[in-house]
């Protein structure tokens, strides 16, 4: 059975391809446009892996790996953060909330897929 | 007592006496005595004679020694303040023998050992002075402002940039405490860094702080230093407006966080589909699409996000250019000079104004222009008029000839301009100027063209013209007002702690009497011997009636200059409240009172005279105009003939005599009225001798 990801982003245009990437790796892939919405994604699905967001409406990326960390029957999941703030303090502040790895945007596809594949191995 | 007096005083009491005992003689013994002869008939003759002889030796003592000392008394007075007279001769009489001709000579070694003294003593003043004023000029024209305050942080010293960087409601003033004037915390803080640091900063202490009002934004740097070599710790403070620049600064920081932000995610994007389109490139068509969609449209986010940015960059970059105000005379005098290798020629024509022009660039744009049109036009006469409309000031270049056509024009402004820096084009400088080219047909002149540039409109008077000026004549007749009522507290007061007020006035003539009226009235504060420079009371008056042209000659005031301002009488009493109980100072000040008394100003205070006292100094000079007697004492007379420079010159003046006074012992206020009193009795004299 293929690994889970759960992708969510308020921008269409970086989930599209992504999706598109990480299916082609063989991994089973679901989508939300909110930190809302990914919380109940996470709850419906029980993804492996979520590749969050920080800036997205409703609720944040940083809030939304606080509720996850805070649940001990999600603490297996990995969470990356992809932000567009390159600053230090968010980075420092994405880790310590408990996120996996913290990617600032631009990133590299590759890189991005290498650093899943770290975290929860091939599909 | 004078000695003709004393001669002609006991003569008379002789002869009264004489004249006394004949009659008591006669009274006491009528009766003839044995001879035949009474003692009255003997007394009367003998007292006779005895008179005679008294009042002859009176005569003789008088002729032979009295009036030839009292003429070499007075010869030495005269030669006293005014050099050895070459044109008197001794009086020359055989009781006094070689007396006159060595009290002449000796009078000449005094004033020859005067000179030289007077020589080496302003030689080193003027050396000093020298130091002092270049150590002024540095401070004067340093666009850093400078305060110094005491340990309390009172004011005590402050430049002018200081005060034109400080805004109007935060007047600068000797006496303030800084805390009046800038932001407290910042303040607070830099103050605290100072006192409780272990280590010397390498920023010297610096932040930046506000004025207090708001408004303007200063970088700081604050020193403790040791007050007159003592304990006392004062505070200087360098300071410079970075308004401008802070603003540019955070406007870079707004523009450069917004590109990060901004940027980020569209290139996020755009990387993901462009690697996941190369690494997949089998991909299904509808996908493919979908993913030419996103390429699509964040290109379009690029796009918008840089041009914004661009925008953003345009406005910040015209705030750099190196904008000052510069006459437009000045500009054109420069142009001139760089056109005449150019067989070009320009007629300059208009008043000329001020302008707010980056200036090498704003003459490198007129030079392209003129060459362009030379070129287009084969043409090499121009005229350039400059003038002021009413929301702009206009600089038009006027030829005989066609309009210049937009898309030419529109070519022009593409092109680089030639001699600037960093390859800017025209249109970069008109932007800066924010001006653009403009070609009419010329409104009054059939058959000529313009190209008008119309420019921001600064509002300044014409600067002074400076012309050398004949001096005008002393007034004397009308004594100087001395020490009463409540000036009666200060007469031993030194001079150099009075407080004092030098003031001048410029006119439609010399004689109010003949209808000759005031046109301005300037004034400086002295305060514990400085010149309060950033307090000057200066008002143009209206004369209401024209200003003859040769008087606009001597002091630059005009019809239109005044015609908006207040009249004398309320003028005067806003003067009389700037003077307060101060001492008045001028240069001839007899010539200011007659006009101020015209209008009913009385004179209550003392009023010291600048002439007087340098005469009384320097009586040898034969130049005693108020620029001679500046250049003397090293004065700056930079403004002179402005009511407002004249009474800066007076005021500076008197601040170099309290010191050459006090070489003569006339230290107090009661010393320099005496002294001056006898000067202008003396001048007077003089003025009616020679």
């Amino acid at each position: 059975m293929p690994k889970k990801i759960l992708l969510v982003d308020d921008e269409p245009n970086i989930l599209i391809p992504l999706e598109y990437l990480l299916k082609q790796a063989g991994y089973e892939v679901f989508t939300a446009n909110d930190g809302e919405e990914g919380l109940q994604s996470i709850r419906a699905r029980l993804p492996d892996l979520v590749l969050l967001d920080v800036t997205m409406p409703k609720l944040t990326g940083f809030e939304v790996c606080e509720t996850v960390r805070a649940k001990p029957e999600w603490q297996h999941i990995r969470i990356i953060m992809l932000s567009a703030e390159g600053r230090a303090v968010e980075k420092a502040k994405g880790l310590d909330l408990g996120a996996d790895e913290y990617m600032t945007k631009p990133f590299s596809t590759r890189v991005l897929l290498e650093c899943v594949k770290n975290l929860i191995g091939d599909a | 007592m004078r000695p003709r007096t004393l001669i002609w005083g006991v003569t008379g009491f002789f002869a009264f006496c004489a004249a006394a005992l004949a009659f008591g003689l006669t009274i006491l013994w009528p009766e003839p005595g044995r001879s035949g002869l009474s003692l009255a008939q003997l007394a009367l003759p003998l007292a006779s004679v005895v008179c005679l002889l008294f009042f002859f030796s009176g005569w003789l003592l008088d002729y032979l020694l009295a009036k030839p000392l009292e003429r070499l008394a007075l010869q030495l007075k005269h030669n006293g303040h005014r050099g050895p007279a070459k044109s008197l001769s001794p009086p020359r009489t055989a009781c006094l023998g070689e007396l006159p001709a060595r009290v002449m000579d000796m009078d000449k070694q005094l004033h020859a050992v005067r000179a030289e003294l007077d020589f080496a003593v302003s030689g080193n003043i003027k050396k000093s002075d020298l130091h002092k004023r270049r150590l002024e000029n540095i401070l004067r024209d340093l666009d850093k402002g400078i305060i110094v305050t005491d340990k309390q942080h009172k004011i005590l010293y402050y430049n002018p940039a200081a005060a034109d960087i400080l805004t109007e409601e935060n007047t600068i003033r000797p006496g303030a405490y800084l805390e009046q004037l800038f932001a407290e915390a910042p303040l607070a803080h830099a103050l605290s860094k100072l006192d409780f640091s272990q280590v010397r900063y390498q920023d010297d202490n610096e932040f930046i702080c506000a004025a207090k009002g708001g408004g303007v934004v200063m970088q700081c740097r604050l020193n403790r230093f040791a007050l007159d070599g003592g304990n006392d710790k004062g505070l200087i403070l360098f300071f410079q407006d970075v308004t401008r620049r802070f603003a540019c600064r955070k406007q870079q920081d707004r523009i450069f966080n917004m590109l990060l932000r901004n940027l980020r995610r569209p290139i996020t994007n755009l990387r993901a589909v462009i690697e996941t389109l190369t690494d997949y490139p089998d991909m299904e068509p509808r996908v493919i699409w979908n993913f030419y969609n996103i390429l699509k449209e964040e290109s379009l986010v690029l796009d918008k996000e840089l041009g914004a940015a661009t925008h953003e960059r345009t406005i910040l970059g015209a705030g750099q250019w190196f904008m000052n105000t510069v006459y437009s005379d000045d500009l054109l005098a420069c142009l001139d000079e760089r056109l005449a290798k150019q067989q070009l020629v320009i007629k300059r024509t208009g008043n000329p104004v001020w302008l707010n022009i980056d200036s090498y660039n704003f003459l490198l744009l007129l030079e392209f222009l003129l060459n362009k049109l030379k070129e287009w036009e084969k043409n090499h006469l121009f005229d350039i008029e400059v003038y002021q409309g009413k929301d702009h000031a206009y600089v038009d270049l006027c030829w005989q000839g066609q309009v210049v056509p937009v898309n030419i024009l529109n070519s022009w402004q593409k092109e680089q301009l030639p001699g600037a820096f960093d390859a800017i084009c025209v249109e970069d400088v008109l932007n800066a100027h924010e001006t653009g080219l403009w070609s009419k047909a010329h409104g009054s002149k059939p058959g000529y063209a313009v190209l008008h540039l119309p420019l921001a409109l600064i509002l300044k008077n014409p600067p002074l013209p400076q012309n050398s000026l004949p001096p005008r004549p002393e007034f004397y007749h009308v004594p100087l007002p001395g020490i009463s009522g409540d000036f009666m507290f200060q007469q031993d007061m030194p001079l150099n702690l009075l407080e004092c007020v030098a003031f001048d006035i410029e006119t439609t003539g010399l004689y109010p009497g003949q209808g000759d009226r005031i046109l301005a009235l300037g004034a400086v504060r002295i305060i514990e011997g400085k010149v309060v420079r950033d307090d000057i009371f200066y008002h143009l008056i209206n004369p209401e009636c024209p200003i003859p042209k040769e008087s606009t000659g001597f002091h630059g005031i005009s019809d239109d200059m005044v015609a908006n301002k207040p009249a004398v009488d309320k003028v005067l009493p806003l003067f009389e409240e700037f003077v307060g109980n101060r001492v008045l100072i001028g240069y001839n000040p007899v010539f200011d009172m007659q006009f101020m008394q015209h209008y009913g100003k009385t004179f209550s205070e003392p009023v010291l005279d600048i002439l007087l006292l340098s005469f009384f100094l320097h009586g040898d000079s034969k130049e005693q105009s108020l620029e001679a007697i500046a250049e003397r004492f090293g004065v700056d007379t930079g403004k002179l003939h402005s009511a407002e420079g004249d009474a800066l010159i007076c005021a500076d003046i008197f601040i170099r005599l309290i010191e050459l006074l006090a070489l003569r012992n006339i230290a107090t206020l009661a010393d320099t009225v005496a002294v001056q009193r006898e000067m202008f009795e003396l001048r007077k004299e003089q003025q009616q001798i020679f």
